[in-house]
């Protein structure tokens, strides 16, 4: 049977991986509401995963006119895929969760449906408009 | 209390929903593949029917939850700006959306949301008239017209 001990040095490298990606999408979508002339601010986030123990991560709040989105780190570990990031828009609620895979973010509606569309600039914008309508 | 911690708290209840839908749904698939699961649960006081019918309430359970946390909000807005008094909900969230200048659209959807929560309570209905995200949708934009802080 396959060691699958994870070492300190395993988790470290697992946990700044996941880091290292979550700041990649805080700062792609901080660009493009940017160049939307949409105001942004960002926050870090404390988490705790049983693997990787607790750790910041960045999230971003991002200001529209008919309210704001967030972009929230959720864990590393989830099933289903390399880590999770949610969109929530305020006062909505509505939500698309992201999930981190081989090819990139793939983004799920609620209950699970998943949204066949590529995570880019237009698409980002639209559904920023679609959850807070 | 903030209104960024109003909506912190009704959004965790989204994420309780979540891990309860994932938790039910494994526990079920074990149940349903595996003796010793099987006889776990039993032990445990709980069949595989109960288990279906719990899965079937939760949104339903969660839809409550939530109505809970935006009740706490609108009371601790009531509490701490207008006087020390425990309305009815119906009242309460009238005098507030009257003092906050709510929309009249905002103010119907949030009382449809909570005339569905009287329906649960009373009649137990097993079909869902609303999802847990109209609900969220509803009771959140009502809370949009409170102040940042209060």
């Amino acid at each position: 049977m396959a060691n699958t001990r994870i070492t300190p040095a395993m988790r470290l490298a697992r946990r700044n991986d996941w880091i290292a990606r979550v700041t990649s999408l805080v700062n792609q979508v901080k660009h493009w509401s940017e160049a939307e002339g949409w105001k942004v601010e960002s926050h870090e986030k404390e988490i705790t995963e049983d693997q990787l123990g607790t750790y910041r991560a960045p999230e971003l709040v991002v200001q529209l006119d008919d309210g704001e989105l967030n972009v929230v780190p959720v864990a590393r570990d989830i099933a289903g895929g390399e880590g999770r990031v949610d969109l929530e828009a305020i006062p909505t609620l509505a939500r698309v969760k992201m999930l981190g895979s081989d090819q990139g973010w793939k983004l799920f509606a609620d209950p699970n449906v998943p949204l066949r569309i590529d995570w880019n600039r237009k698409n980002f914008v639209r559904l920023a408009h679609d959850l807070l309508s | 209390m903030t209104q960024r911690e109003a909506y912190d708290r009704m959004r965790n209840v989204r994420r309780e929903l979540d891990a309860a839908t994932f938790a039910l749904a494994h526990t079920i698939r074990l149940v349903s593949s595996d003796l010793k699961a099987l006889q776990d649960a039993g032990r445990g006081g709980t069949s595989p029917s109960e288990l279906a019918r719990c899965r079937d309430s939760l949104e339903i359970n969660y839809i409550l939850r939530l109505f809970s946390e935006f009740e706490a909000a609108v009371r601790s807005f009531w509490v701490s700006t207008v006087r020390n008094s425990r309305p009815g909900m119906e009242v309460l969230m009238n005098r507030v959306a009257d003092r906050v200048q709510m929309s009249p659209a905002d103010r119907v959807l949030a009382h449809d949301i909570r005339e569905y929560r009287n329906t649960i309570i009373h009649q137990n209905p097993r079909a869902l008239q609303y999802t847990y995200g109209d609900c969220a949708k509803a009771l959140g934009k009502y809370l949009r017209w409170l102040p940042q802080s209060w």
